[in-house]
């Protein structure tokens, strides 16, 4: 799956162990006897794979079915449960799908593999067919059947859930142990499908060396039945037509049982090509990246040593003289100013047009400030107040037109005769 | 290390173009500065080329006295007049003096014994062109 090589698989199955190596099986006496990387495939021994309702939260459910086993006979030793499958039903209610082993041989397992001079991963025998089960993406339940030997492994459930796993044995394997185990597989699914109210429409069978024939109710309107495409294969001088090797192919190696560091040096070695060839991409990648930026520097020194030469060229050519331009700039601002400034006779002719006849002015003040010309005027108007007031609001007014504001105004009248004061200003521009 | 030198080369190269812009930019105002005083000074605007005559008036005069002075005190084509004072009081008493006579005063005339129609305050100067 990760890398180009083709899996190599050790399958123990009824105490035997074989080595697929291409098209051959060959037999060997243990998974040590293989070199290199290897997937082992085995039925445990004397495990047995089951689903079971167990009344505990789903992190105890292991717990709970080591107990159970126990109290019911099954192994007369310490086991040990290894969990495929757990579902919370509701909240202390949990549906499991598991192998258990007794712990002696478990651990056997695993001192056998961590002594292999390469990576093992460990798959039991019912994790494979569970495999198989979710690759079918099945909506309906669905029969998984597994013969080899003098037994028949049967797995039921959908692509999500297992409801019903066991392990069907026959005496030997003569023709009428084998038809009453076929019977007995059926009578197994019979059973699960009335204790899960459910029906059974497709049965996937799946075979080995030492399979046999199909079974006799293969022919069974009521449901349909499938086989695995089949590999060949050789074994001592014979040839077989098998198709549990394809199951294996479609299994996930997220499957495997063995030790976390077995998974990790099986994925590193996996792993090692492409990982080489990303740092061997990163490399190119880290050189080709140095030459750019070495020529991108070199290019950018380049214009640096050209833009500093064209400083001090600058500077050298055309250096920055002091150039005494305030006292000519002020001299020129004062004739400006000068030439725009209002002359005396100018406010004069102004005050004196503007001024009614029955007015006149006592005292004339003008002064020139920096941005204005501040004009005072005193006087009187010897005419009765309704005239009096009149001109002297007409002069106001006539000065205001001319572009003088108007800063204070007072008037005084005794009737007869009235005084006025009229500051105003006058923006130089 | 390169990612360090391209970062401070383009940064020391972005620094001096910018130094550059501003030289030239300089450059380029204190030209038109150059050019500008050069006019003014060929034209004549230069302050060590003028003359200042002070004007600073305080005295009765009579109407017509008044009018010829306040006439020249204005801008022509051979001077500037810079105006900074004028105050005029009219209705004087007839035996009112002038106060005390003042610097240099336009009219060459002697104010201690002079009577008018309004009481003048002047002060100003005249900037001539010396040529």
């Amino acid at each position: 799956m990760m890398g180009s090589n083709p899996r190599q698989y050790v399958i123990e199955l009824d105490g035997v162990v074989y080595r697929r190596s291409g098209e051959e099986l060959e037999q060997i006496s243990n998974v040590k006897d293989v070199q290199g990387d290897t997937w082992f495939i085995s039925d445990l021994e004397s495990a047995i794979s089951r689903t079971m309702t167990v009344e505990t939260p789903a992190k105890y459910a292991e717990v709970m079915v080591r107990k159970k086993l126990q109290e019911t006979g099954e192994f007369d030793e310490p086991i040990f449960v290894i969990s495929h499958d757990k579902r919370k039903k509701d909240k202390n209610t949990t549906d499991i799908f598991f192998t258990a082993v007794p712990a002696r041989l478990y651990h056997r397992y695993l001192d056998e593999i961590k002594a292999h001079e390469d990576s093992v991963l460990l798959f039991p025998l019912f994790s494979v067919l569970q495999g198989v089960l979710r690759r079918m993406r099945h909506p309906k339940p669905v029969a998984v059947v597994f013969r080899h030997g003098r037994f028949a492994d049967l797995l039921i459930g959908t692509g999500k859930a297992v409801l019903y796993a066991n392990r069907c044995v026959a005496f030997d394997t003569s023709e009428e142990q084998l038809s009453a185990l076929w019977n007995m597989v059926k009578t197994d699914m019979t059973a699960a499908e009335a204790e899960h109210r459910m029906k059974v429409d497709r049965v996937l069978l799946l075979n080995w060396i030492d399979s046999g024939a199909e079974p006799e109710w293969s022919d069974d309107m009521e449901r349909e039945i499938l086989s695995m495409e089949e590999e060949k294969l050789s074994y001592n001088g014979q040839e077989h037509l098998v198709s549990f090797l394809k199951a294996l192919d479609m299994q996930s190696s997220l499957k495997a049982i063995s030790p976390p560091s077995e998974k990790s040096a099986y994925y590193s070695r996996q792993c090692l090509p492409s990982l080489n060839a990303i740092l061997a991409l990163a490399a190119l990648l880290c050189i080709v990246g140095y030459f750019w930026f070495a020529q991108k520097a070199d290019l950018l020194g380049r214009q640096l040593a050209a833009a500093q030469g064209e400083v001090v060229r600058m500077e050298h050519e055309a250096p920055m003289e002091e150039i005494p331009y305030k006292e000519t700039l002020a001299f020129a601002r004062d004739l400006i100013r000068y030439r725009k400034l209002p002359s005396y006779k100018s406010v004069l002719n102004d005050i004196s047009e503007a001024l009614p006849k029955a007015m006149s002015v006592d005292v004339l003040k003008v002064d020139y400030a920096e941005e204005a010309v501040n004009i005072e005027i005193f006087g009187k108007a010897k005419t009765a107040f309704d005239s009096a007031y009149l001109g002297y609001e007409e002069f106001t007014k006539t000065l205001t037109q001319r572009g003088y504001t108007l800063a204070e105004s007072k008037f005084d009248t005794d009737i007869r005769e009235s005084e006025f004061l009229t500051r105003l200003t006058k923006e130089i521009r | 290390m390169n990612q360090d030198k391209l970062r401070a080369t383009t940064r020391q190269t972005r620094l001096l173009t910018e130094h550059q812009r501003a030289l030239a930019q300089k450059q380029s105002t204190l030209n038109r500065i150059k050019g500008f005083v050069d006019r003014a000074r060929s034209a004549g605007v230069k302050r060590d080329g003028w003359a200042y005559y002070n004007v600073n008036i305080e005295e009765p005069v009579p109407f017509a006295e008044a009018e010829q002075i306040l006439r020249q005190t204005a801008n022509s084509s051979s001077y500037y007049f810079k105006p900074i004072m004028l105050h005029v009081r009219a209705n004087i008493e007839p035996d009112v003096k002038a106060p005390p006579k003042t610097a240099s005063a336009v009219s060459g005339d002697s104010p201690d014994t002079r009577t008018g129609d309004v009481l003048l305050t002047l002060k100003g100067a005249f900037v001539v062109n010396r040529r």
